[in-house]
């Protein structure tokens, strides 16, 4: 299908997230992606998670610790920041979440909030 | 703002862990509520270089217990908090003037009511919101607490009651920065600046207490200090 004129593409937010875990703890993007998609139903419903549109762009983990930038719908960052917070467990393992920013662009999110 | 978590051996991590974690986070201090757990505050203040605050949360059975307990830890820690959870309970600790917060009232088929709310708001006992079963639960009884949650805020706004907002964290994993509780909070139905203010009383109480501690303290609006000629 024509890709949409540019005013009406939506516009996206990206959220630069620290994962951490128990030392013996593996994720992978597909199990933090769904936990991400529970939480958000769980937690804002399906219309609010529809509205938010989370998905997991950039995944790494190793060694009980990793980082993922997910993309929001923008103005649902603040829903977005909820569900992420929402995420107690991915896979069976704990996890401890948190977002380090926000970006406009992927690549001033993991320019600015991701290690090299 | 603070976080009040549980530290090994009472929680899974160590109180070092923990406070390094909420640093990183952006907290300006952790406050340990220990049961068994005794850390080296001096220590633990030291390597995380935010402030972290010695206090001890009650758990008892029944009020008569509690109010031994009470009586005993006082005056050795910074911040005394008795967790609720029954009818009995909630009431004997918003009746002593001598508790600082009172700790997860709802929980385990406790409740409040206004008289208690109101008698908090006399004693200035501090009531806590507990977001943990909203960060970690799922289903039926992610239901109830948020429905415990609607009722608390309500009474404690009506009475104009004192509280405070914590996570709960029984590990560091568990920890979530202030901006996610502040959105947390507002899809469950709170204001923005409520949660900031919940947040904040745990380092407001603290220094409150570590003042009333201080050898320069005689009683409230008397204090030991220089004489001006």
């Amino acid at each position: 299908m024509k890709h949409l004129p540019k005013h009406l593409r939506p516009r996206w937010r990206y959220l630069a997230v620290g994962i951490e875990t128990w030392p013996d703890a593996d994720l992978s993007r597909s199990d933090f992606q769904r936990a991400v998609w529970y939480a958000a139903g769980n937690l804002l419903g399906d219309p609010g998670s529809a509205d938010a549109d989370l998905r997991v762009l950039h995944f790494s983990f190793g060694d009980g610790a990793g980082e993922a930038v997910v993309r929001a719908r923008r103005g649902e960052v603040g829903p977005a920041r909820a569900a992420l917070a929402c995420v107690s467990e991915v896979d069976g393992h704990p996890v401890g979440l948190h977002v380090r920013g926000v970006s406009g662009t992927i690549r001033s999110c993991e320019e600015r909030y991701l290690k090299p | 703002m603070y976080e009040a978590v549980h530290a090994h051996p009472d929680g899974e991590s160590t109180a070092a862990r923990v406070a390094a974690t909420a640093g990183r986070m952006g907290y300006d201090g952790v406050v340990i509520r220990a049961r068994t757990a005794a850390p080296d505050y001096a220590a633990v203040r030291e390597a995380s270089d935010i402030d972290v605050v010695d206090a001890v949360e009650v758990v008892a059975p029944d009020p008569e217990r509690a109010s031994g307990a009470v009586g005993g830890l006082r005056p050795d820690h910074t911040l005394l908090c008795v967790r609720g959870g029954t009818d009995r309970l909630n009431r004997f600790a918003v009746e002593s003037e001598r508790v600082d917060v009172l700790t997860r009232p709802m929980a385990d088929g406790g409740d409040v009511n206004h008289v208690l709310a109101n008698c908090a708001a006399a004693n200035g006992v501090r009531i806590e919101f507990d977001f943990g079963p909203v960060l970690r639960t799922t289903g039926g009884e992610r239901v109830r607490a948020l429905r415990d949650l609607r009722k608390l805020r309500e009474l404690v706004a009506d009475a104009d009651a004192p509280f405070v907002v914590s996570a709960t964290p029984e590990s560091h994993l568990q920890l979530r920065a202030s901006r996610e509780l502040i959105a947390v909070g507002e899809a469950v139905g709170f204001d923005p600046e409520t949660v900031r203010a919940g947040l904040c009383e745990w380092g407001d109480l603290a220094e409150r207490n570590r003042h009333r501690q201080s050898e320069s303290f005689v009683e409230p609006g008397v204090e030991r200090g220089r004489h001006d000629e």
